[in-house]
């Protein structure tokens, strides 16, 4: 009985109903498709996690692996297949032509999961990457760069190989690698004669484990861990398939991060039009509520039809949300391929889709309950008397408190990150209570201004001051989709001029690493051969950290599985191992923020090493000004101090360094070199690559610009989805502002009738209604675009480090845009509503 | 003659069916003249009136105040003609919420463009006897109150014809009747035409002339 009378409420209320569920489906589409993308991903990266890693556990390190290791893994694992596999940057080379790619050298098992296929059919990777063949693969437009056909040779370090055939798809090629260079694979056994390896040289060193049997995560996890714990190096890094999965999937899950928080935006939008939809409707039912009670209903029965009918509501909209969300879902995942091609396909979990709908649900009850338990107050009486007994009080305000909750929790499980999602609740709300501050201000100062106005004028102002709810709502609503939208516009455009204008910021175009000791003096001819001057030259020396103050610097946990974003980030910090440099002097991307600048001093030789640490590697580390730490440098402890803590900017793409010492102290330490070229034409460029390929095989090379040109192309991608995922948040403020604007309206409609009865005319009425929605929208969007710009300063310069700018074009575009939207769409409802030619109102007894 | 209607029909479609409201009214009113239209509930008493505010078009028929047919005009035309002519006192007094006694009254005066509005208003305002609570919004008037302030409203624009639907339906007797008594010294002080829609015997009583709306037409 109970769900025939709320199945009767909805057939009653059809209005209502249809824009209860017409707001509740905008702003939950946005939500649905993130958690559809996010399954998608998730469950695809699972799936393929084994042919990604192409095994079930990988040992790996950045460097060359100690010999060590493989008898502790050989220990451990006794059952086990093992193969080992090298990554690493490096230049190759025909006679004429050179090229930076990623060398892939394998065994001739490889892979134990997934597949390398060839283009020509007949052709088997197994039987071409054998160990002293001298064979390789490649990837195919490697062929067009170099000017090369199959069968001919390439020099690869100091050793010649023949191109054999090219890579028709690699299952392991997941980590985005051939985006930055194509690949090429050899035997693990070949590199040897290449010399590409030499003393600090930067790879990739792998020790790949495939156990006989299929292993529960769980084991393998706890295996992964046993085996950590043997090693004892902290930057030996095992991995299990999952892990692997999931660590590919780390720049996806940024975004789909991002993207959840700016769904949520749009719901949180969609429940304060919902909770606006439902106040009116369930002020108008008081009268049918006093008649149930009248005739005897319990509030119990009132209660249990009026938030069934709330729940049937909620289930439909999620219902046409999930049907939208899976058309839009497959333009999400072809970003998601552009990032990274690994031909991710749509694919939802029962259980995501369960806890969309029981999210929605709660979420809408969290919305409309405080208004029903209100309404229920009303006594059988107000049949008579139409006198609600509706008054507000502080304590109402306490039903904020599971709502902020609510939001919160799903903002954590939005960003998997206590930080993010405290740091967008109290954004949200600081931002709203700060609109609400200045919507009331508006009214305030409105009612000076327009004291003296025309009746009009006056009439359609104090509308506005009568239905302030109304008004607040739309003009928060509006508001907080100018600061989102102009937030991520700002931002995109503050990194990308930070990105890509290397003549203001002495951007490198050519970035050299690996040059050995003895290669140094040779590197410099040849660039002042070709009248080039290197920018920086910066040592770079492997070390470990062994004390913190006196007490062992402690190894992290190497499951980071079940760990917030931030833990993840500071494990990852913990078990790398540590670069170290020493130079004379800042580089112009350094500044000290803490601490004494010990430029020109040279270390004494008594006492504690001066040493200055990067702001945020200091952060996750919990390092500290005067914090003593003991390294060790290829087997000889070296003592050092924190004397100064600095802010670097990264993008500047100058070789810098976490832990920078002063000289004096490493300079006898085996080291590589990394330098910068400035910016040059392209012909001294590929001169200068050929020079040093030929004589300095081993030194890798990367065109920063290419470099640029690919991140650009990356983070535009990954801003445009995020604006896409503004605008339907602009959408949803809009489906709100005209919800809302045609509720009040109807609620006009006698006003309207009655004006016009006294002689306000068609064209009149238009001009002041129009005006009075264009005056409220205008200001909401101007102020919301206002603190979007002040929250991007904010951000580019305490979060990026950058010095902000803003484009002014962009921001009056897109708030003209925003503007002109809002105003045609009112048009459209004014337009309508004033068609009507009915004066019913006015006779009504 | 301030008014003539001559053979007003009015139908509605009421799902797919034709219900014939009026069915040939005429009516002839000089000036001044009070003039009281009575009938049963559903009759169409308060569908002629919006007839003759011109706020509802006749299905067929003529309508002509001072000789100008108001059938003849377009929506534009209709609201001016309305705002300088004809004025309107509501059952439910329909003030605007939002806006204060003085504001309400001053509103027609100033849609019509007239330059003294606030000094003509407040003069009204004192005539109904509301000097004191011109600053007052509806919420805070009572049920006399507010309709004294709706006929000021009505008479702001000093229309030649001033039509009422049941000016004293929502108030109790007395008060209804001190209203019906100010409405009767303002029209007879403005030299006014009024017909008034009404179940009240005694209100048509004070009328010179009374009409009963039977069967879709008017009988005297």
């Amino acid at each position: 009985m109970i769900f025939k009378w709320a199945l009767q409420e909805i057939k009653n209320n059809k209005k209502f109903a249809s824009l209860f569920v017409l707001n509740l489906c905008l702003g939950l589409l946005g939500l649905t498709t993130i958690q559809i993308f996010k399954s998608s991903i998730e469950n695809q990266l699972n799936e393929r996690s084994q042919q990604i890693l192409t095994a079930d556990l990988g040992v790996s390190m950045r460097g060359v692996m100690p010999e060590s290791v493989e008898p502790v893994v050989k220990k451990e694992f006794p059952q086990a297949k093992i193969q080992k596999s090298k990554e690493m940057y490096s230049m190759i080379r025909t006679e004429e032509l050179s090229k930076l790619v990623f060398i892939k050298a394998v065994e001739s098992n490889f892979p134990f999961y997934g597949n390398v296929e060839l283009e020509k059919e007949n052709l088997k990777f197994r039987e071409v990457i054998t160990p002293g063949s001298s064979n390789t693969v490649v990837s195919k437009e490697l062929l067009t760069q170099l000017e090369l056909k199959i069968g001919e040779s390439i020099f690869v370090g100091e050793k010649s190989f023949e191109i054999i055939d090219t890579i028709l798809e690699d299952s392991s090629n997941a980590f985005g690698n051939q985006a930055f260079a194509p690949t090429l694979y050899i035997n693990h056994q070949d590199l040897e004669g290449t010399n590409l390896i030499q003393e600090g040289s930067t790879l990739f060193d792998s020790i790949l484990v495939k156990f006989n049997e299929s292993l529960e995560a769980s084991t393998l996890n706890s295996m992964a861990n046993g085996l950590f714990e043997k090693i004892q190096d902290p930057s030996v890094r095992v991995t299990t398939h999952q892990q692997s999965g999931e660590q590919v999937g780390r720049l996806l899950g940024y975004l789909s991060d991002y993207l959840g928080l700016t769904a949520l935006i749009g719901l949180c939008l969609a429940f304060i039009a919902c909770s606006f939809l439902y106040r009116n409707y369930i002020q108008e039912s008081l009268k049918n509520i006093s008649i149930w009670k009248s005739l005897g209903a319990s509030n119990n029965v009132i209660f249990k039809v009026y938030g069934l009918e709330i729940v049937l509501l909620s289930l439909i909209a999620i219902a046409i949300s999930l049907v939208f969300a899976f058309l839009f879902t497959p333009a999400l995942i072809a970003v998601a391929n552009q990032i990274m091609p690994l031909n991710f396909e749509p694919h939802f979990e029962y259980t995501d889709i369960s806890l969309i709908v029981l999210l929605s649900v709660i979420g809408s009850m969290l919305f409309s309950l405080p208004i029903l338990l209100d309404a229920l107050k009303i006594k059988p009486s107000y049949i008579f008397t139409q006198i609600s007994n509706f008054q507000w009080s502080f304590k109402k305000l306490l039903w904020a408190v599971p709502i902020l909750g609510y939001f919160y929790g799903l903002s954590f499980l939005a960003s998997n990150s206590f930080i993010v999602s405290s740091l967008f609740l109290g954004s949200v709300v600081l931002t709203v209570i700060v609109l609400f501050a200045l919507s009331e201000l508006i009214l305030f100062l409105g009612n000076k201004v327009f004291k003296n106005a025309k009746s009009l004028t006056l009439w359609s102002f104090n509308t506005l001051k009568f239905n302030r709810f109304a008004t607040h709502t739309i003009f928060i609503t509006f508001s907080l989709v100018g600061v989102v939208l102009i937030l991520v516009q700002q931002l995109q455009y503050n990194i990308s001029q930070e990105l890509g204008q290397p003549e203001t910021n002495q951007v490198p175009s050519l970035f050299l690493f690996d040059i050995q000791e003895e290669q140094r003096s040779d590197f410099e001819q040849i660039a002042e051969s070709l009248n080039l001057e290197p920018q920086v030259v910066s040592p770079m020396i492997r070390a470990k950290l062994l004390k913190v103050n006196g007490k062992d610097f402690e190894k992290g946990e190497r499951d980071t599985s079940e760990m917030t974003r931030e833990g993840q980030r500071e494990m990852r910090f913990r078990n790398r191992g540590f670069n170290l440099s020493y130079r004379d002097q800042l580089l112009d991307s350094e500044t000290i923020l803490q601490g004494e600048d010990f430029s020109g001093e040279t270390y004494s030789g008594e006492g504690f090493a001066k040493v200055s640490i990067e702001e945020r590697f200091a952060k996750r580390l919990n390092f500290e000004l005067g914090d003593k730490l003991v390294f060790d440098v290829q087997g000889v402890p070296v003592k050092a101090q924190i004397e100064n803590i600095r802010q670097v900017r990264w993008s500047s793409f100058q070789p810098n360094f976490f832990v920078q010492f002063q000289s004096g102290v490493l300079e006898y330490a085996p080291k590589t070199f990394l330098a910068t070229l400035p910016k040059t034409n392209i012909e001294t460029k590929n001169k200068l690559q050929t020079e040093i390929v030929k004589k300095l095989p081993n030194v890798s090379i990367i065109d920063v610009s290419q470099l640029i040109k690919r991140l650009l192309s990356v983070l535009t991608q990954m801003s445009w989805t995020l604006i896409i995922m503004t605008v339907a948040c602009f959408i949803v403020g809009l489906a709100v502002m005209l919800s809302i604007s045609q509720l009040l309206l109807q609620k006009r409609k006698r006003d309207i009738q009655l004006l016009k009865s006294i002689g306000a005319n068609h064209t009149l009425l238009y001009k002041t209604l129009i005006l009075e929605s264009v005056f409220l929208i205008s200001f909401a969007l101007c102020f919301g675009g206002i603190i979007g710009v002040l929250s991007t300063q904010i951000m580019v310069n305490e979060v990026f480090a950058l010095v902000p700018k803003f484009n002014p074009t962009s921001f009056l575009l897109s708030l003209g845009l925003l503007c002109a939207t809002s105003y045609l769409a009112s048009r459209v409802l004014i337009k309508n509503f004033l068609k009507e030619k009915s004066y019913q109102e006015l006779f009504k007894e | 003659m301030i008014l003539q209607v001559k053979d007003v029909h009015k139908s509605f479609q009421v799902k797919n069916k034709e219900l014939k409201i009026l069915k040939g009214v005429n009516l002839e009113v000089s000036q001044p003249q009070t003039l009281a239209i009575m009938g049963e509930s559903g009759s169409g008493k308060t569908t002629l009136l919006s007839i003759l505010a011109g706020l509802e078009p006749p299905t067929s028929g003529e309508v002509q105040i001072q000789g100008t047919d108001l059938t003849q005009f377009s929506e534009a035309e209709m609201t001016r003609f309305r705002g300088e002519n004809v004025g309107i006192i509501f059952q439910n007094f329909h003030l605007l919420p939002q806006m204060t006694a003085l504001q309400n009254v001053k509103l027609p005066l100033e849609l019509s463009g007239d330059e003294q509005a606030e000094q003509k208003a407040i003069e009204l305002l004192e005539q109904v006897g509301l000097k004191d609570r011109i600053n007052h919004l509806p919420l805070k008037l009572s049920g006399g109150e507010k309709q004294r302030v709706a006929i000021a409203r009505a008479l702001s624009t000093k229309p030649k014809l001033l039509l009422a639907d049941e000016p004293s339906g929502s108030l109790d007797i007395e008060t209804g009747e001190k209203i019906t008594q100010l409405l009767f010294s303002l029209i007879a002080k403005y030299q006014m035409t009024a017909i008034m829609v009404t179940h009240s015997q005694p209100l048509a009583d004070r009328c010179e002339v009374t009409y009963y709306l039977k069967n879709g037409q008017l009988e005297s």
